[in-house]
């Protein structure tokens, strides 16, 4: 696969800021694949997407889109309009004056044959995200979700190079947004538009990403795909961004070597000291057993339909008590004030 | 907020009184509600009453000769300066809204300065300026021949009133565009660009497109203060209905009189009427954020473009005429008769802030104490009572006028017939300027928290009281803003004061026009100043009730 | 609800309040109340001296004389005015037409006025004469090229005229002489010959008229006489210069003479203090106030005393019409109607 997009060392710092919006970001974007960029509020992503697009200016750094650069700090080499880009607004940005029909094609430009091919175009786009018989409403008689589709499919409509989303499903409430996520990733890899996506959520980005970068406070904390984001954080702020996580001590257990039977992570640069396993990694036993690290008094239980997250307050040799997070499928219960013993799930 | 509506009684005595003198007191109520708008009402219905009488030989010479030529004119009038007007608002207020460059915020407001100049005022110093162009004509004559000399001589009087409408007139456009520029356009224009689209072409398929509404608003003021216009026209000898119906009225027909007056009414009413009809199903508002274009930066070459575009209505707006007035004044200062100039700087001070006065109270009335009161009528009473703006003046004056001298024809109270002239003048302040009071207090409301009224009332205050403790100060800026503009708009107004005043009564705005229309120009500069300061007052209210979120 | 009733009240009230500044002229003894269309400085210096003579107080209403009519017959008897003083004799002829006037027999005022010059039943009495003259470009236009009001209809002075629009007064009651004298169609003929000669559409009054013609934008112009002189005994520099480009033509010499208007005065219905009018009236007429307007506004002196004033003597005598002019009053309707039918603005 080939490299289509190449960010070099890019930074910028807003005037008046206390600390630079990005501080040289690097990464690349394969062709075909789906890059999200995830991270919390102010950690950079949007300024991060705009750079990309040529919205906005970097003060250092370099983007290439194919081998061309396009990009070179504060200068823009390529105008917006010239980099073949498609951009998906947080709030779709659909032109309100203008039909349904005519914002999706907008950016078809005058077709060399004449009309009919645009026309087919457009309902053929439309077609494809269910919404045909909209083609003739104005922007502002459709619902939310309608309308994101309807920016995606303007996005997409002139077959761009490169397409960008600025935090597309986070003005949608749950059930839609689900549905939406599933099926932009879809329409995406049938169109094979290589994509780079923008969020704050990192279920979605889980969820559709084929790689993640995270951001935090404008650094690139870790690039990979979703398996390795979450099975191997390369730091504490990743693991825990990406999930609950149980960050345990070895000195908490009396016998530590048992962890070593948990699917934990194990992040790098982690100390001997330090062992991260998520919730599901564990499983609760009314009984003692040959694999139980440790044993605990139930604090909490939280229903989340498909699972339970269940807190327990365990002794540590040490003299204190960690709380460990567990997550249960299946039908048991457990209410406060139980005990049960922590092993490895699966044992 | 709805439990406190419906279900908290006011803590007040209302509830102790009798019901009688509940009722009593709402209908009272109820009927001052309606009264504004019913005095807006009032004029039309007199003059299409009384000019459906016998009008007799002179509405049919009326028709036969003089028509065609005013409704001609008057329409020709309005379309040439409504599209140049469009063209210099748009213009300046993109320049000033896209781009940044050294002198841009005080560019912003300075393109707001014509406003303030009264538009016989710079038509008299453009009638000067043509009169010493007169060589130029003179070469003409001998050079290229009579007809294109007798063409230029006919041509130079529409030049002279477009030109002069338009730079003093355009601000309207411009500032209606600057706001709807400094909206939240920047997504939108941005989506334009990703979709391949120059800069250039996105200020044609999006942000024009999208400012329609707001060059339409403005478009059609800038329709209505032509049609309207007397000084102007008149100074140039162009023939339009407004200084038709006063002719017809001084030839003694008031019923070809009014008929003029309603034909006149007819253009504007369809002027408006295009004005609603453009926008169509379209949506005009996106549900994007409030991010406001970012300015591009230019510099050195380009910067002094923009300034020598924007600059020139400046100049001819506003800096040519003033300077030529300040030159005459210098002059003649020693010829100048200052008595005259005091009285009637007396008379257009009282008149503008009793004017004002009844107008900012209507508007406040209308506005927080109808909600205060709870009183019936929402948004439609507004509407009603703002349509005065659009009864052209000349209507106004015979409708008023008429009823005036009618009443005063009735009874023997000779001094009420001589005041009732000037109460007439000022009751048709009233119905013409109420939509200048009304448009900036509602606004203003809108922004007022409905919660802090009703706190108030919870603990004990009556509707009234409440409604002077709490909306009353939560509503001053807008009500000094309003107050601003209406008393500079009667102020520098002349079409209604010129026919309306009592005798012996001189504005400086009547008083300026007739020097300049009997060629004592110099003698009309202290006048014509001070108009124009009055007027930097309305600018200066303005640009604070307009002023552009960035 | 009481506060709304008092805010309602007090807005009423305030408006009454500040208009009583305006309530009528309260009856004195000794007061004289004109509704008078003159607005010349020389007035005011005029009615001062007659205060100081007589002890009679003026008090002045200004307005148009179109306006003072239409205020004079709403007011009926309740009206406090005793003249109404205008600056043409057509519209005396309405207002007495109308019913507005009253005769006032005056020996004194009859024998200091030339006949053809004021109501022969004495409904009102002229006090100046205002002569609606030609005036030419001097370096453009020789002596003698032009002589009659005629002669502006003719080819040559194609694009060369310059007069002002219809509307005004003067011009009506001009064209309305022009009618008495030849008639109506011929009138209309001349007229549309005139207009068809326009330098440019009407604009403007006489003062703008006499600087066109003094610019060269024009070769010949209408306009009264006393706008002439005043401009040149000017203050301002531009103005005399610009009156010394123009020369003063008597036109109609030849037959009736050139067209005089009159500034007159006319007896109210209801007037209150007729003993105070009529001595105005004298006083108006008297040499010495005469002088006075001769030298304050450039009219001519009803006695039409030529050598008056040095402006006067420079343009010379002329003969004037008394033969159309009592009947200007008939024929302004025709002047109007010729006005539209010959596309003068």
């Amino acid at each position: 696969m080939n490299t289509l997009l190449e960010v070099r060392g890019v930074s910028k710092r807003f005037p008046r800021a206390e600390r630079a919006a990005l501080d040289k970001v690097s990464f690349d974007v394969e062709e075909g694949e789906l890059l999200t960029l995830v991270g919390a509020s102010g950690s950079g992503k949007t300024s991060l997407l705009r750079i990309l697009a040529g919205l906005e200016t970097a003060d250092e750094g370099e983007v290439r889109l194919g081998s061309v650069l396009v990009t070179r700090g504060r200068a823009i080499l390529r105008p917006p309009e010239r980099r073949h880009m498609g951009f998906v607004f947080q709030n779709h940005a659909l032109f309100p004056h203008l039909k349904v029909g005519e914002n999706v094609a907008f950016g078809l430009g005058q077709g060399p044959s004449g009309r009919p091919p645009r026309r087919q175009r457009v309902s053929d786009l439309l077609d494809m995200v269910g919404l045909g018989e909209l083609a003739g409403r104005y922007p502002h008689e459709l619902s939310g979700g309608e309308r994101q589709r309807i920016a995606l499919v303007r996005a997409l409509a002139p077959n761009p190079r490169l397409l960008l989303m600025d935090e597309p499903f986070s003005s949608l409430d749950q059930s839609l947004r689900l549905k939406l996520r599933d099926e932009t990733r879809r329409l995406i890899k049938r169109q094979q538009a290589t994509t780079i996506l923008v969020t704050h959520d990192a279920e979605d980005a889980l969820a559709v990403s084929d790689r993640i970068v995270v951001l935090r406070e404008g650094v690139v904390q870790q690039v990979g795909t979703p398996a390795e984001i979450y099975r191997r954080p390369a730091n504490r702020y990743i693991a825990s961004s990406f999930g609950p996580c149980n960050f345990l001590s070895r000195a908490d257990f009396a016998d530590p070597t048992r962890l070593e039977a948990c699917r934990s992570i194990e992040p790098p640069a982690l100390s001997g000291e330090e062992c991260w396993v998520r919730p599901e990694d564990l499983g609760l036993s009314s009984t003692d057993g040959p694999q139980s690290l440790t044993v605990g008094v139930v604090l909490q239980s939280l229903y989340h339909g498909e699972s339970r997250m269940i807190s327990l307050e365990c002794p540590s040799p040490q003299g204190s008590s960690i709380e460990l997070q567990v997550r249960l499928h299946g039908e048991e219960r457990a209410t406060r004030g139980d005990r049960f013993h922590v092993l490895p799930a699966g044992a | 907020m709805t439990p406190l509506r419906s279900s908290t009684a006011p803590a007040g005595n209302n509830l102790t009184a009798a019901a009688p003198g509940h009722i009593a007191s709402r209908a009272v109520g109820t009927a001052l509600i309606w009264l504004p708008a019913a005095c807006v009402l009032l004029p039309l219905l007199i003059v299409g009453w009384r000019s459906l009488g016998g009008a007799g030989t002179a509405w049919e010479r009326v028709v036969q000769y003089r028509l065609w030529d005013y409704l001609g004119s008057t329409a020709l009038l309005i379309f040439l300066v409504v599209m140049l007007a469009i063209a210099v608002g748009v213009t300046c207020a993109w320049l000033v809204s896209a781009y940044d460059f050294a002198g841009r915020r005080s560019l912003e407001w300075l393109l707001i300065l014509p406003l303030g100049v009264p538009g016989f005022v710079a038509g008299a110093a453009y009638l000067d300026g043509f009169e010493q162009a007169t060589p130029l004509f003179l070469w003409v004559r001998e050079h290229v021949g009579l007809e294109a000399f007798l063409f230029s001589q006919r041509i130079l009087p529409w030049f002279g009133t477009v030109l002069v409408l338009v730079v003093t007139l355009y601000p309207y456009v411009y500032l209606s565009c600057r706001a709807s520029f400094a909206g939240r356009q920047a997504d939108l224009i941005e989506a334009a660009r990703m979709l391949g689209c120059s800069p250039v072409r996105a200020f044609f398929r999006i942000v024009l497109p999208l400012a329609r509404p707001a060059i339409a608003a403005g478009a059609a003021l800038v329709a209505m203060e032509t049609a309207n216009d007397y000084g102007v026209v008149t100074l140039f000898g162009i023939n339009t209905l407004t200084p038709g119906v006063f002719r017809s009225w001084s030839e003694g027909s008031l019923v070809s009189a009014m008929r003029l007056a309603l034909i006149l009414l007819g253009l504007v009413m369809f002027v408006l009427v295009l004005e609603r009809a453009q926008r169509g199903r379209r949506g005009y508002a996106g549900d994007t954020r409030e991010r406001p274009l970012a300015r591009r930066p230019v510099v050195g070459g380009k910067a002094a473009l923009v300034w020598i575009v924007c600059g020139i209505p400046l100049l001819l707006g506003f800096v040519w005429p003033v300077f030529r007035f300040l030159r005459w004044g210098l002059a003649a200062s020693n010829s100048a008769d200052w008595s005259g100039y005091w009285g009637a700087l007396f008379n257009s001070t009282w008149l503008s802030l009793l004017a004002c006065a009844v107008v900012v109270a209507t508007a406040f009335w209308l506005t927080a104490g109808r909600r205060a009161h709870r009183l019936p009528g929402g948004d439609s009473i507004q509407n009603m009572a703002s349509l005065g703006y659009a009864i052209p003046s000349a209507l106004l004056a015979v409708g008023i006028g008429a009823l005036v001298s009618d009443l005063s024809r009735v009874g023997g109270l000779a001094w009420l017939a001589l005041s009732a002239s000037a109460t007439g003048l000022v009751f048709a302040y009233w119905v013409r300027f109420m939509a200048v009071g009304i448009q900036p207090v509602a606004a203003g409301q809108a922004g007022v928290a409905h919660d802090l009224h009703a706190a108030a009332r919870t603990l004990g205050h009556t509707a009234s009281r409440a409604l002077f403790r709490v909306d009353l100060r939560l509503l001053m800026p807008a009500l000094t803003g309003a107050a601003m503009l209406c008393f500079v708009d009667v102020f520098k107004e002349l079409t209604l004061t010129l026919v309306m005043r009592p005798f012996d009564f001189e504005t400086l705005a009547t008083l300026t026009f007739r020097l300049t229309s009997e060629g004592r120009i110099p003698e009309a500069s202290v006048p014509a100043l001070v108009l124009v300061a009055g007027g930097m007052i309305g600018v200066a209210a303005l640009n604070r009730l307009m002023r552009s979120p960035r | 609800m009481p506060a709304v009733i008092a805010r309602g009240f007090g807005r009423v009230a305030l408006a009454l309040v500040s208009f009583l500044v305006f309530a009528g002229p309260a009856a004195a003894d000794e007061v004289l109340n004109l509704y008078s269309h003159r607005h010349y400085g020389i007035d005011q210096e005029i009615n001062a001296l007659f205060t100081e003579q007589t002890g009679i107080e003026v008090k002045v209403v200004n307005a148009d004389a179109d306006q003072l009519i239409e205020r004079l017959k709403s007011e009926g008897e309740n009206s406090p005015a005793d003249l109404l003083v205008t600056v043409d004799a057509g519209r005396l002829q309405i207002a007495k037409e109308q019913g507005l006037l009253q005769p006032l027999a005056a020996d004194v005022l009859a024998a200091a006025t030339p006949e053809g010059l004021r109501d022969p039943e004495g409904y009102w009495y002229p006090f100046t004469a205002r002569a609606r003259v030609i005036m030419v470009n001097k370096e453009r236009v020789e002596p003698g090229a032009i002589t009659s009001y005629e002669n502006l209809a003719e080819e040559r002075w194609r694009g060369k005229v310059a007069i002002r629009s219809s509307s005004s007064a003067y011009n009506q009651a001009w064209v309305a002489s022009m009618v008495a004298a030849n008639g109506v169609e011929a009138t209309e003929e001349w007229a549309k010959a005139v207009v068809a000669n326009f330098a440019r559409p009407p604009q403007g009054g006489d003062r703008d008229q006499i600087r066109a013609v003094a610019n060269g934008l024009a070769d010949v112009c209408i306009s009264n006489a006393y706008y002439l002189g005043t401009m040149i005994n000017s203050t301002d520099a531009a103005d005399r210069e610009a009156a010394s480009r123009v020369r003063v033509v008597f036109p109609n010499q030849e037959n009736r003479g050139a067209f005089l208007n009159v500034s007159a005065a006319g007896l109210t219905r209801h007037a209150k203090n007729i003993d105070a009018a009529r001595k105005y009236l004298e006083f108006l007429v008297s040499p010495e106030v005469q002088q006075m307007i001769a030298e304050g506004s450039y009219e001519y002196p009803i006695s039409l005393d030529f050598e008056a004033t040095p402006t006067f003597e420079a343009w010379g005598p002329f003969e004037y019409d008394t033969t159309s002019f009592p009947e200007i009053g008939d024929h302004l309707d025709d002047a109007i109607e010729i006005f539209d039918r010959a596309g003068w603005q």
